[in-house]
């Protein structure tokens, strides 16, 4: 719920001001997204722009901090607390082999009929089917380290 | 199971098919490729893809077969550069080489001779070479430019026009609807347009015209429905004295350029990052937002796999944010600076609102991260300042008060004896020993004594 800003919420640690234009983007294109029409989509499909998204904002911030190092700790820890980027994906990114994971539902084994992870996460090399597939839940094409 | 039995069962019955595969779509309305089926057992949860032509069955949704035309053209493309380069160097007898590595090498040809080094003969002939090689390649990539520039401003040129034609679109569409409708449709219709224009110009594709649509429509329209509309192209001579300028820029650039097949992995990268650096790239923005400054420069394309150049992309944000650090100015800690922006702004009689209205978009004060802090130092300084003034209320430093007041007087010419004492305040309110004086009553009388002085001397 906070991200709204008063008199009384604490400032941002300083940096904050450098990447506020691209957070708010993040935001605006989250909110264009939930207002689009469902027609001419699937019932799994309406909400896969979301996860989309979702990824993208933790994805800029996750390599903000580890990649360019360009915020502080602390500025990295404000952004996490405050819910701009998802803790547990990015606890994920940082293990071998889950690099790029798209969503921690395609993970999930409870979500599946046969208790395994979501076939977005078979690399490409092993799909011998030549087409591309669109995962249920998130609408990844294919997340694997490798590919 | 006898072969008979057999035979009459796959009469009967289809094959079984594999075992099921985790994903699970259960669309209708998949299209197939030609010779597919869609089927369903009773007994099955699911329905199966059986292909007529060769008896296959399988649970996923077949793939169309990929087109045959462009499998022939990427075969051909591989065996271009596979071969040595020889030319010979004017007014001499070698050879320049060059491998299809990348390597060159020299090679004189009647002791059949080959070296790495640039021989001593050889210096002055082989920038010749190489200069006249760069002239045609930079005439070449000129020529290449200039077009690319015209098609990009053409591009942009119709857009625009596709925009107007939108806008011009929609209104026409508005005015129709507002016209033909009866009472309770125009209700109707007025909420959907109050919906059009919460979402905003987000997606266009599902109510509005796309860009293709329009594209389609200008090329279909007359030139004089165009011209009718206002929307001409402009002369091509704006076009061509607008490229020249930039192009000027870009030879300077292509001068160190020599041509790809040459280049070595390190140049590649050297002059990726070179481009990097040119094109104004902000280190807090993603790649996707930088990605269209950097997609019609060549060297762009010099690197091939993406995620290659989106690693030298992050290295050389995470560089460019090192400078940035280095180059701020070592700033001193924050209270320090709060307390000479207090001295600076603050006067004993000020209230912290006031203040803080005044000084809200200031840096130091903003600097000093929590509201409470920044009042209470405020605070105290003002506490400070009012012992002073306490102080100095010693009846010495008045008589230097009222001394200093009284030479402000003198000093200011514009008084004279009629004038009053309102427009003279406006005057004297300039000065800091106008303030030094904190009695409003005695600043009057003071004033009023000093025109006494004046009419007496007068006389």
């Amino acid at each position: 719920m906070p991200k709204i800003r008063t008199q009384r919420t604490k400032r941002p640690p300083e940096g904050f001001d450098d990447i506020e234009p691209t957070l708010e983007e993040f935001a605006k294109k989250m909110k264009e997204i939930e207002n689009e029409p469902h027609e001419g989509k699937r019932i799994v499909e309406g909400s896969w722009p979301v996860f989309r998204i979702h990824h993208q904002r933790s994805r800029y911030i996750y390599d903000l901090y580890y990649k360019r190092k360009a915020i502080s700790r602390e500025l990295y820890d404000y952004l996490l607390k405050n819910k701009y980027a998802d803790a547990n994906l990015i606890a994920k990114w940082k293990k071998p082999g889950f690099e790029k994971l798209c969503c921690l539902r395609c993970i999930q084994p409870r979500d599946t009929n046969f208790g395994t992870t979501c076939v977005c996460r078979v690399p490409k090399t092993r799909l011998q089917e030549g087409k591309v597939i669109e995962c249920v839940h998130c609408g990844c094409r294919g997340c694997a380290s490798g590919d | 199971m006898d072969p008979n039995q057999q035979q009459q069962q796959q009469q009967q019955q289809r094959p079984p098919p594999p075992p099921p595969l985790p994903q699970t779509i259960h669309n209708a309305d998949i299209k197939l490729p030609p010779g597919w089926k869609i089927a369903q057992q009773p007994g099955m949860q699911r329905p199966y893809y059986y292909n007529e032509n060769t008896g296959e069955t399988t649970w996923i949704v077949p793939p169309f077969p990929p087109p045959m035309p462009i499998m022939k053209e990427q075969q051909q493309e591989k065996p271009k550069s596979k071969k040595k380069i020889k030319k010979p160097i004017p007014g001499t007898d070698w050879l320049v080489v060059q491998t299809p590595d990348g390597l060159e090498f020299y090679f004189h040809k009647p002791t059949k001779k080959s070296v790495w080094e640039i021989p001593e003969e050889l210096k002055e002939p082989i920038e010749k070479m190489k200069q006249e090689a760069l002239e045609k390649e930079q005439k070449e990539k000129e020529q290449r430019l200039e077009e690319q520039r015209k098609e990009q401003e053409r591009l942009k040129e119709e857009l625009e026009k596709e925009k107007l034609e939108r806008e011009q679109q929609q209104q026409n569409l508005k005015r129709k609807a507002e016209e033909e409708q009866v009472d309770e449709d125009n209700l109707k219709r007025v909420k959907h347009d109050d919906d059009k224009e919460e979402e905003g110009e987000g997606e266009p594709e599902a109510t509005e015209m796309t860009e293709e649509d329009l594209l389609f429509q200008l090329e279909g329209m007359d030139p004089t429905e165009l011209e009718a509309m206002g929307l001409l192209p402009p002369p091509q001579e704006e076009q061509e004295q607008v490229p020249e300028q930039p192009l000027i820029q870009q030879q300077q650039q292509q001068q160190q350029q020599p041509s790809e097949s040459q280049m070595a992995e390190e140049e590649r990268v050297e002059l990726f990052t070179q481009m990097l650096s040119e094109k104004e790239i902000s280190p807090f923005s993603t790649w996707e937002r930088e990605l269209p400054k950097l997609i019609n420069d060549e060297r762009y394309n010099l690197i091939q796999p993406l995620s290659k150049r989106k690693n030298l992309f992050d290295n050389f944000c995470r560089i460019l944010v090192q400078e940035h650090k280095a180059k701020k100015p070592i700033s001193k800690p924050p209270e320090e600076e709060y307390m000479k922006l207090l001295k600076q702004e603050v006067n004993s009689k000020m209230y912290w609102e006031d203040f803080r209205r005044k000084v809200k978009n200031d840096s130091r004060f903003k600097a000093i991260r929590d509201n409470k802090t920044r009042e209470i130092l405020f605070k105290d300084y003002i506490k400070k300042l009012r012992k002073e003034k306490d102080s100095s209320n010693s009846y010495s430093s008045q008589r230097d008060k009222q001394r200093a007041y009284m030479d402000l007087l003198r000093n200011t010419k514009e008084i004279h004896i009629g004038m009053r004492w309102r427009d003279a305040k406006i005057i004297l309110e300039k000065d800091d020993r106008y303030h030094a004086i904190e009695s409003k009553h005695l600043r009057e009388d003071l004033y009023r004594d000093y025109l006494d002085d004046l009419d007496r001397k007068k006389r």
